[in-house]
């Protein structure tokens, strides 16, 4: 079946919309005529832009089909799959990221906590020092605790699945939001 | 419309082992890739050499083209290097304004004129030239201006279908028009 005319000038242009039925029936083996007539467009264009027709002068196409016409068909080598060891890095990437993330939200809230102290009396041995503090931010002792536990078992689930990982480069965030009272209201 | 996608689907036809697919991609090419390697390599039977060489390395490679940049800036970079190799291999680097005979050494204006392209083949070049211009300058106004538009002036059949204040349909069907008036006299020529 020939291909429409029309349609092959929108595929030199690139503007058909289906590309491939087009392509089959232009490298169909009736298809002659239509793939003479291909090159005969991108010639006129190229003409038009100035361009040279020596090439179709000097028979090059035929010339290249004829020098790979002995070489084995092509068999296009499989796209590598993603290697093992970067897809298991994956999660480890998004779970640093994440801690990351944790690790400067408890930095900014211990500098936001030392900062308060400065301000103010430091906690006596003894004393319920996060409690003071706690008040001192309009954050109540049990909405601390509550965040610290939290935090807490983020940071133990992490260590845990870091070592399932064996990651030994990754250092957990225990000391920047370790407080020492824990368990105490 | 997407931008390369007849690229894309003759390459993967070629990586299926199609090679058919691979002449139609010479056949839209050879043309740019020629101009291209002429400015490197001047002789004319030496450019049209580099550019076969260059279309073969391409063919042979293509089976590990990944598609991470489009074909013909593949193509592109191929037969420049393929174009820099053989001046290497000449011994001399390229420069502007270079004109090389085969054995390296600059050469004359007419040794240039005379030299590659038989005189034949140099007035079928010129004929084809000059028929073009003509066909195109006797084309109706509407045809002409979607042409140049199209070719010339590389716009989009939305962008011409803007410019021409005209349906996209319009505009495909002059750009065809154009294309079958100035194909109905290239024709014979490039038979003959």
């Amino acid at each position: 079946m020939e291909l429409n005319q029309e349609q092959l000038s929108a595929l030199v242009d690139d503007e058909l919309e289906q590309v491939g039925p087009a392509i089959s029936r232009l490298l169909a083996a009736d298809g002659a005529a239509d793939r003479q007539r291909w090159a005969r467009y991108h010639l006129i264009g190229e003409l038009l832009r100035d361009g040279g027709a020596e090439a179709e002068a000097a028979g090059l196409g035929a010339r290249i089909s004829q020098a790979i016409a002995a070489d084995p068909p092509l068999i296009a080598a499989p796209k590598p799959a993603e290697a093992p060891a970067r897809r298991w890095l994956r999660p480890a990437h998004a779970l640093a990221a994440s801690l990351a993330a944790v690790g400067v939200f408890g930095v900014s809230q211990v500098v936001s906590l030392h900062r308060g102290a400065s301000e103010f009396p430091l906690a006596q041995p003894g004393s319920n020092y996060e409690g003071e503090q706690g008040d001192t931010l309009g954050v109540s002792a049990s909405e601390r605790a509550e965040q610290r536990r939290r935090l807490n078992s983020y940071i133990v689930n992490f260590n845990e699945q870091r070592d399932s990982l064996t990651l030994p480069k990754l250092h957990p965030y225990v000391r920047i939001v370790g407080f020492h009272n824990e368990g105490k209201p | 419309m997407g931008e390369h996608l007849a690229d894309e689907e003759l390459v993967a036809r070629v990586q299926r082992g199609d090679k058919c697919a691979f002449d139609l991609l010479v056949l839209k090419y050879q043309h740019r890739i020629v101009k291209l390697v002429s400015r490197y390599v001047r002789n004319p039977a030496d450019a049209l050499d580099v550019t076969q060489e260059a279309f073969i390395k391409a063919y042979r490679a293509l089976g590990n083209f990944r598609g991470e940049s489009a074909f013909y800036t593949w193509l592109y970079r191929i037969a420049i290097n393929t174009a820099k190799n053989h001046l290497s291999a000449l011994g001399r680097r390229p420069r502007e304004g270079d004109v090389y005979g085969a054995d390296g050494e600059p050469i004359s204006l007419d040794e240039l004129q005379s030299d590659g392209d038989t005189p034949e083949k140099s007035l079928l070049v010129d004929e084809i030239k000059q028929t073009i211009l003509k066909t195109m300058a006797a084309l109706p106004e509407d045809l002409r201006t979607a042409i140049t538009l199209r070719e010339i002036e590389g716009l989009s059949y939305e962008e011409i279908a803007d410019a021409m204040d005209c349906p996209i349909g319009t505009v495909r069907s002059r750009i065809f028009r154009a294309r079958e008036a100035l194909d109905a006299q290239l024709k014979p020529l490039i038979e003959q």
